[in-house]
């Protein structure tokens, strides 16, 4: 017993010793150390340092802890606040607001003025008036900053159909919604059965915030923007009206409630979580879904190489087939993104530090790699990658995290989302060069019957209209105000009597959509869309314009 | 007369000194986490901001409190969480019994552990995987739970168990039942252990039969455990397990999962009200304490064990 005593007490000792002595050799070096949090659940950061990691380090002269998510977000943000004991850079997603409202952090205009002329760059005057606050002072840097032209390639949402539906409807022009049901109905008519299982018509995902996609497709069906609640330019000024119980939610729930009664929708979609979701669309009997194309690619990539006539093509669809809004405007997403606090003890080491993140160099580094090899240059200065080079890309290998990181100051950090100033795309999967040699065959086969040359020309060209104002996900109400508690109320009620409404027995619908409109009180929506009109304004009045 | 009280309670300190230095670090640790931290509760009249601190934030009196109890969703919170405990309660008691008075009988002394193993390995699962357990299920896409029925006939097409709000209560009940059923049985079967056998050898002269020793013998003998654990349980009716009606719900279900602990969670916490979060547990521990009292003295009155 004794002995093992004296084990256990030499044994932390002789850490407390190594610990000690790892930490002179830190000071010896007289780098700064910066503590990072970011609120995304990620690999740890290899502690034996990354290629994209080491040259950051080198440049800014600093060595960097991360942080990522644990948990929940809310929880952790939550004791931060509480303990008032923050890490140097914080970028907390959805809940930076509560720290820049608890006067957590530090305005970075003269910071970025005086020791950060790439980041000043990348943001342009115009980006960096409109982060200024209502003091004037910026205090969070966004994540991914438009910067130059994009090169849209594949479809960023829409109305999924397989493609063995169209291929055997003889690859018809789809435009309305109604044709879209059509299709679907036709075909698991024809095909009861796919691969021994029954078809599925229609795969909702209904699980968690995904909902959201399904459940505010309304307005996008009557060729508007996807916004909710609804925003129209009118006598020139953007003006926000609720789209509960509008006529044109009632349309759709009441159309997609006939689908269901016909037996075209899983009920099993109500109540699945997303792996479920995944799981049967990569099954390859689902027939169409409505989805974004990042949370379906995962089922996607699988078809891809198991069952490449059962791929999904994404559709805009219209009530009347008329020209669609599908497309995002490509925007910046102000209040979101990365900040200095007031417990940083070296903010000028910790601005120098985003200004290296957005040099050419490690912006380029953290999205393609390291030239020439793993991505060549051609004599014009345009990058490409051949399919080896795109596949070690994948973000499960052992590479990725690992070894190269970029991922790690990519996307959470300030990061340039576009085109170089070369004319290179910041994201190699928009490189025209890299989507055409990604494509697989059967990709290449609706392409060439559709006569197009990317997924995206399917869609109506995202108009810059809206981009000032844009994303409304980014706006939220302080937490715990009134506005955020009304908001909640009407987003439960969307929870609920959406699903309600849409799986309602025949005859039943008209009582339940009544009985969720007695329950939406004009009180709320008032306050609602008040809320946004007046955040909508101000990022407008940011840009200049005046929208009051 | 004073004195002489407090020269026996000295010494009787001083002859018990051991026992009362071996109780000491029990006592500081019920202080320390459980007594210390009731001071909070005066967050709950307040309206408490993290960085003013108790000291620094305003007294609004008993806002929360209304606030709480004007909440059109309060009535239908308590509805669910009663509802699901009860269900919970009554199936996992017996349940946990029925299963222990079989293993209790059970001569095989193999087959008896490894009944046990098996029954009580659920309880150390977590929700989240039991969740997708039940899902799977109770999927209507190949879902075992619907094959069996239709296969026996009872049903003739899948049954979207998990989106009808009728069925909802019973899932939970059930799917804790599988998961803790083992576990509540060990504590009865402790209990049975307790039994003297020449109260079974006595019955047995006398010619009881198998189910009559059971009844007359083994129950009888677990009575004031089976009561204690009961009024135990009752304590926490307001606390129905919230992670399993968290991970199950759906919006189609969304009526009859909301319970208490989400509802404090989801509008008090999440939303940084940390009175209002404070208040309904205030509210919560109030209810239980009336509970457990009232049960107790019920026992009590009915001349039956009692807690305290």
């Amino acid at each position: 017993m004794r002995k093992q005593l004296i084990a256990m007490l030499a044994l932390t000792l002789v850490s407390a010793l190594a610990f000690a002595s790892n930490n002179s050799e830190n000071k010896g070096t007289e780098k700064t150390t910066l503590s990072i949090f970011i609120g995304e659940s990620m690999p740890d950061y290899p502690s034996a340092g990354t290629i994209v990691g080491d040259r950051v380090s080198e440049l800014a002269n600093v060595d960097f802890e991360f942080e990522f998510l644990v948990g929940e977000l809310q929880t952790r943000t939550g004791i931060m606040l509480a303990s008032g004991d923050f890490p140097d850079l914080i970028n907390a997603r959805g809940e930076q607001d509560r720290f820049l409202d608890a006067g957590a952090l530090i305005p970075l205009n003269d910071l970025i003025e005086e020791h950060a002329p790439n980041l000043k760059k990348m943001l342009g005057d115009k980006y960096f008036e409109a982060l200024k606050e209502e003091d004037g002072n910026i205090y969070i840097i966004p994540d991914l900053i438009p910067y130059g032209e994009t090169n849209y390639t594949d479809a960023d949402k829409g109305w999924w159909i397989q493609k063995a539906v169209l291929k055997e409807a003889g690859w018809p022009e789809v435009r309305t919604f109604k044709q879209y049901w059509d299709l679907i109905e036709a075909y698991k008519l024809k095909h009861p059965e796919i691969g021994g299982d029954e078809t599925i018509g229609f795969e909702p995902l209904t699980y968690d915030w995904y909902r959201d996609y399904l459940y505010t497709a309304a307005p996008l069906l009557a060729g508007m923007y996807s916004d909710n609640p609804i925003i129209n330019k009118i006598n020139g000024k953007w003006r926000v009206s609720p789209l509960d119980g509008t006529d044109i939610e009632y349309k759709y729930f009441k159309f997609m409630n006939e689908q269901y009664n016909k037996g075209l929708i899983d009920p099993e979609g109500f109540v699945s979580d997303k792996d479920q979701y995944i799981a049967k669309l990569a099954s390859g009997r689902v027939l169409g879904i409505f989805d974004e194309y990042w949370i379906m690619n995962e089922a996607q990539e699988i078809l891809k190489d198991e069952n490449p006539d059962r791929i999904f093509v994404a559709l805009p669809l219209t009530w009347d087939g008329g020209p669609d809004q599908y497309h995002y405007a490509k925007a910046l997403a102000t209040g979101l993104g990365t900040s200095i606090t007031t417990s940083c003890k070296d903010p000028v080491a910790a601005i120098k530090f985003l200004d290296v993140l957005a040099t050419d160099e490690i912006q380029k580094l953290a999205t393609w790699g390291v030239p020439g090899v793993d991505y060549t240059v051609d004599a014009k200065g345009k990058f490409s990658k051949n399919a080896d080079q795109v596949k070690a890309m994948d973000e499960n290998g052992d590479w990725f995290y690992p070894v190269w990181g970029g991922k790690y100051f990519y996307e959470f950090l300030p990061s340039m989302d576009g085109t170089f100033d070369d004319g290179n795309a910041t994201r190699f999967g928009m490189q025209p060069s890299v989507f055409k040699a990604g494509l697989r065959d059967s990709q290449k086969e609706v392409l060439e019957a559709y006569n197009k040359e990317t997924f995206y020309e399917f869609f109506t060209p995202a108009s810059n209209e809206r981009a000032m104002y844009s994303p409304l996900w980014s706006i939220s109400a302080v937490t715990g105000s009134d506005e955020d508690l009304v908001s909640t109320k009407i987003y439960d009620l969307r929870t609920k009597y959406c699903a309600l409404t849409i799986t309602a027995e025949p005859g039943k619908f008209q009582s339940v959509w009544d009985e969720w409109m007695s329950q939406l009180t004009d009180e709320d929506l008032k306050i609602q869309t008040n809320f946004y009109q007046e955040a909508i304004n101000k990022r407008l009045a940011g840009y200049g314009v005046d929208n009051e | 007369m004073g004195k002489n009280r407090k020269t026996t309670l000295l010494s009787e300190l001083g002859r018990n000194k051991t026992l009362l230095l071996m109780i000491s670090p029990f006592v500081i640790h019920l202080i320390i986490f459980c007594y210390v931290p009731i001071w909070g509760w005066v967050m709950a009249f307040q309206d408490y901001n993290p960085i003013a601190g108790i000291t620094g934030s305003p007294w609004v009196g008993l806002k929360h409190f209304k606030a709480l109890f004007a909440e059109p969703l309060f009535i239908k919170v308590i509805r669910n969480t009663l509802a699901i405990s009860t269900i919970k309660l009554v199936l996992g008691t017996t349940t946990s019994l029925f299963l222990a008075i079989l293993l209790n009988e059970t001569r095989h002394k193999y087959f008896k552990s490894v009944t046990q193993t098996i029954t009580s390995l659920p309880h150390f699962i977590s929700w989240v995987v039991t969740a997708n357990l039940v899902r799977e299920m109770l999927s209507t896409d190949g879902g075992m739970v619907n094959d069996f029925l239709m296969f026996i006939h009872i049903i003739d097409k899948p049954v979207l168990w998990l989106g009808v709000q009728k069925y909802f209560w019973w899932i939970m009940g059930w799917s804790s039942v599988w998961k803790e059923v083992g576990w509540g049985a060990i504590i009865y079967l402790a209990a049975m252990t307790g039994i003297d056998d020449q109260l079974y050898e006595a019955a047995k002269i006398d010619g009881a039969s198998r189910i009559q020793r059971i009844i007359h013998v083994t129950i009888p003998g677990i009575k004031s455990t089976f009561l204690i654990l009961l009024i135990m349980n009752i304590g926490y009716l307001l606390s129905a397990g919230y992670e399993q009606m968290f991970l199950l719900k759906s919006g189609l279900t969304q009526d009859v999962a909301q319970v208490f602990e989400l509802f404090a969670i989801e509008w008090g916490l999440n939303k940084l009200r940390y009175s209002f979060a404070t208040a309904s547990g205030i509210f919560a521990s109030v209810v239980s304490i009336t509970l457990i009292t009232v049960t107790n003295k019920l026992s009590h009155k009915l001349g039956e064990t009692a807690l305290f």
